[in-house]
């Protein structure tokens, strides 16, 4: 490890070179900026990961059962399991989806899993990307270039070899794909995720398409070459989310999406990678449910633990809620991303009391979660080593079964305070290695 | 592969014909910058006219600064080499990643020659990385409509600027030549009309330049 | 049982020449417990068309026009066969029909009014049907049917604020108490006698069965409608929804006449 740190400057040097980057809009202009790596990987013996790998899969197993359910039979609202406002009351349902079951029965094929490690070492899951989650492509060429930089690191080892990503990748579209070819659908070069969307369409051998090239005819998808010839395509893994998917069922204005391309997918001539409506199996309020999701459909006791959640709408939880309100750490399920968390600790007396009766009034509204210390992770600061917090997120690959990426995107804040690892934020990115023996 | 959509095949023919436009004319100037040191200080303004671009230009100095650095300059070797960086990143899965790091050192290089007070070993190498972009595509991308599309913009541009700058009838031509060599490997469709004028002027004795630019320049129509 | 002649024609004049134009049409009546189809044309004036049915049931005609055109005709015409005394089966309705949606929310305005009438009326005891019948009693009675006031995406809180509006704005407000009254409701989009547009009313499930309530003209959904959709609200049930390539104003033509076949 330390033979690789003497190689830091020639691993950020190879990452420039093939234009690692991610980008953000500043005052409504695109900037790129490389995406910071720091050489010291996280490091996850092999014990500890079969126990991750277990847990994942059947994690995810379990929620793209309960997808299936959901828009189909709805056993779990009818055994009562899961109050029915929690799904139709979110804004992830998508009515539009009801009675679709897609291509082989499978929602979320690329399912991205953030977890946190907590001081006590103990592994808690912090939320779950089934709509479009990225971040796969970093560590997928850091590795790559790593082993360029630093050779010795590798042979003396023994690392799980994470450079199998695209073909687990193909895989997954090639098991879905209804005939045709395999399409990588981007927004285009000013999305924050291009570099992936062009890495990965490289890497698996599919065609990377912007809405413009892809053709809706006689309830089939095809896309549209320069002579006129038209080819059929089987799979589409979309980087765009439902809302602009198609403008004829979801937003009307959307110009990056294909018109039809829902109903070709409704009618079964092509699979959507993942599958529209996956929004209601992610949604904060439904994350309280996922234990019970696992038990239902697997009849299996669930293997990871969510970090400890609490539902007001439940009237015991709502008691432990008010009681403990200062040190919990409350979230609006109606908001996205960062948005509407608020730490019980930090408000006033008077926020304090306000927040309580919003919470009396609108339980259904908010989740509350113990706040989970992290264990802080080693991070190259200059020639000094620094302790900051990171997550990871975990790809969990659904083909004829889930399978779970040996290797994964270790997020890290630059800032010491701050418990905010998105990339957009400045903070920066790690390999995860994953030993063998 | 083997399958590409309008758009693509016109990014990579514009790729081919940015990257010409870069690596051709920052071999012209390097010349004209060394005309200008002490023989022919003026020289730009011919320069522009006959590259019909338009002198914003106060002096010889600040003609070498602004027409090879300046980004907000449209028509700086700088914003060509942008130009051909945009065409080449959504051509990722078709040139591959190792081709498009050239482009991306070439972009690196522009950057350091700007801020050098002595650029031209710098601009030196955003050549270097330009020919090696182009090696690297002939060397990793098998497919040959992808290759040959790349070089009929290539080509193209290079006919292009020869006409501008007035260079000799026989380069012209050989320059035409490949132009259907390549085009026909590409599968490209040749607009007619402008594909005989062209061939026409290349012909008569006393080429009509300006006739002849605007055939090239409309050979191809997707 | 009685038998109705329907003509839905509509046009489009576009004042550019447009391209790569997608549409999607709701046009052709249901096939229900209460109506059958007896005879039926559908006319696209382009024929590369193609036939799907959408997650709230309803039959939609889809397809594409790629080449240049500036104007864009359908029309769907037929006979069908109204059993007033037999109602849309259901036993399991869609649960969404229950939850509002942003053309349907309630605000405290609309809280206010009806929680008068629900204790003027005693709304508590009554059964659903009864409930839906009174509360289109009264929309019919403080709402002012006036065209212009309203649009496609005004919801029902701001149509009841004005107290104003077309079929449309009747049937969300309507919906937006029924909802909020726990009876499962739904927005209905069909033709009716003397009526030369589409028009727009609300159905209830009550024990699996489907009652029909058109708040704009007082009247429980009898033998003079033809149902084509249904759906959450306006949105489920857009009769042509159409995708373009060009920058053109259009005018939209729609004649619609039913008549009894005697």
């Amino acid at each position: 490890m330390e033979e690789l740190n003497k190689h830091v400057n020639t691993v950020n040097h190879l990452l420039a070179r093939y234009g690692v980057r991610f980008g953000i809009y500043k005052n409504n202009t695109f900037k790129e900026q490389l995406f910071p790596f720091d050489t010291i990987p996280r490091i996850i013996p092999k014990a500890e990961f079969d126990y991750l790998d277990k847990g994942l899969a059947q994690r995810v197993t379990a929620l793209n059962l309960f997808l299936a359910d959901i828009y189909n039979e709805k056993k779990i609202l009818k055994d009562k399991i899961i109050p029915e406002d929690f799904v139709y009351s979110s804004s992830g349902y998508l009515p539009e989806c009801e009675g679709i079951m897609p291509p082989k029965g499978v929602f979320s094929h690329i399912s991205g899993i953030d977890l946190v490690q907590g001081d006590d070492e103990k592994w808690y899951v912090l939320e779950d990307n089934l709509r479009v989650p990225s971040g796969a492509s970093y560590p997928l060429i850091a590795r790559d270039l790593c082993r360029k930089a630093s050779p010795n690191t590798f042979s003396h080892n023994h690392i799980e070899d994470n450079r199998n990503y695209a073909e687990l990748l193909k895989k997954t579209m090639d098991y879905v794909n209804t005939g045709g070819i395999n399409v990588i659908l981007t927004p285009g070069r000013y999305n924050a995720a291009f570099f992936e969307h062009s890495y990965l369409a490289e890497k698996t051998g599919s065609i990377l398409a912007t809405g413009n090239d892809l053709v809706v005819e006689g309830d089939r998808l095809y896309y549209q070459e320069y002579d006129g010839e038209k080819m059929q395509v089987g799979a589409v893994y979309r980087r765009i989310s439902d809302d602009y998917l198609d403008p004829m069922t979801f937003v009307p204005e959307s110009v990056i999406g294909i018109p039809h391309i829902f109903d070709v997918y409704k009618k079964g001539n092509v699979a959507l990678l993942n599958a529209p409506g996956n929004g209601i199996a992610d949604d904060k309020g439904i994350y309280y449910f996922v234990p019970k999701i696992i038990k239902y459909y697997l009849n299996e006791e669930p293997i990871l633990n969510n970090a400890p959640t609490y539902l007001p709408f439940y009237e015991e939880d709502r008691k432990y809620v008010l009681e403990n309100f200062e040190k919990l750490v409350i979230k609006d399920v109606a908001e996205a991303g960062g948005y509407g968390v608020v730490f019980g600790k930090d408000l006033s007396k008077e926020e304090v009391a306000d927040f309580k009766n919003k919470i009396i009034s609108e339980p259904r509204r908010f989740i509350a979660q113990e706040v989970i210390n992290f264990l802080d992770l080693d991070v190259l600061d200059g020639d000094k080593i620094v302790k900051r917090k990171a997550d990871l997120r975990a790809f969990v690959l659904t083909s004829d079964k889930a399978e779970v990426w040996k290797s994964g995107l270790t997020r890290f804040s630059r800032n010491p305070d701050s418990a905010i690892v998105n990339s957009s934020q400045g903070g920066g990115f790690k390999d995860t290695w994953v030993l063998s023996q | 592969m083997g399958i590409i959509s309008i758009e693509k095949a016109n990014n990579l023919m514009w790729l081919g014909r940015y990257s010409e436009r870069v690596f051709t004319t920052l071999k012209r100037y390097e010349n004209s910058f060394d005309m200008m040191l002490d023989m022919k200080p003026d020289f730009y303004i011919e320069y522009c006219e006959r590259l019909n671009i338009p002198n914003v230009y106060t002096s010889a100095d600040d003609f070498i600064r602004k027409y090879a650095y300046d980004t907000d300059n449209e028509d700086s070797i700088f914003s060509n080499l942008y130009r051909a960086y945009d065409n080449a990143l959504v051509m990722r899965d078709f040139i591959s990643s190792d081709s498009l790091a050239y482009i991306e050192m070439a972009v690196f290089e522009m950057k350091k020659a700007r801020v050098s007070d002595s650029p031209l070993i710098e601009l030196q190498i955003v050549r270097d990385n330009i020919l090696a972009f182009w090696g690297c595509i002939d060397d990793c991308v098998d497919d040959i409509i992808i290759r040959n599309l790349i070089k009929v913009g290539r080509r193209i541009e290079r006919l292009d600027l020869c006409l501008r700058h007035g260079d000799e009838k026989q380069e012209l031509k050989r320059h035409f030549e490949q132009i259907q060599l390549y085009g026909t490997r590409a599968r490209v469709q040749f607009d007619k009309l402008n594909y005989y004028k062209l061939a026409y002027e290349l012909e008569k004795p006393d080429t009509d330049y300006k006739v002849a630019i605007e055939a090239v320049e409309n050979l191809i129509k997707m | 049982m009685k038998e109705l002649h329907f003509v839905y024609t509509t046009k489009y004049q576009f004042s550019n020449l447009i391209n790569s134009h997608h549409y999607s049409l709701r046009i052709v009546p249901m096939n229900t417990e209460r109506q059958k189809i007896k005879h039926l044309w559908t006319e696209v004036d382009r024929d590369d068309k193609t036939e799907t049915v959408d997650a709230f049931g309803n039959h939609m005609i889809i397809g594409s026009i790629m080449a240049p055109h500036d104007t864009f005709k359908f029309k769907a015409e037929g006979n069908v066969l109204i059993d007033e005394t037999a109602f849309e089966k259901d036993e399991e309705p869609l649960a969404i029909y229950k939850y509002p949606t942003k053309l349907t929310a309630m605000d405290k305005n609309m809280r206010e009014f009806l929680n008068e009438l629900s204790e003027r009326y005693g709304y508590d005891s009554m059964r659903p049907y009864d409930v839906s019948y009174s509360i289109m009693k009264e929309i019919y009675s403080c709402m002012e049917y006036v065209q212009g006031i309203t649009d496609v995406l005004t919801s029902a809180s701001e149509a009841f604020k004005y107290r104003k509006g077309v079929c449309q704005d009747y049937a969300h407000i309507m919906l937006a108490f029924l909802r909020e009254r726990g009876i499962t409701a739904r927005y209905v989009v069909g033709m009716m006698m003397g009526e030369g547009v589409s028009h727009a009313w609300v159905e209830i499930n009550e024990n699996g069965n489907w009652y029909g309530f058109d708040p704009t003209n007082d009247k429980v959904v009898d033998g003079d409608y033809i149902k084509i959709s249904h759906g959450r609200d306006y949105e489920n049930c857009i009769v042509s929804k159409g995708h373009f390539l060009g920058a053109a104003e259009q005018t939209q033509t729609i004649e619609v006449r039913v008549e009894e076949v005697r």
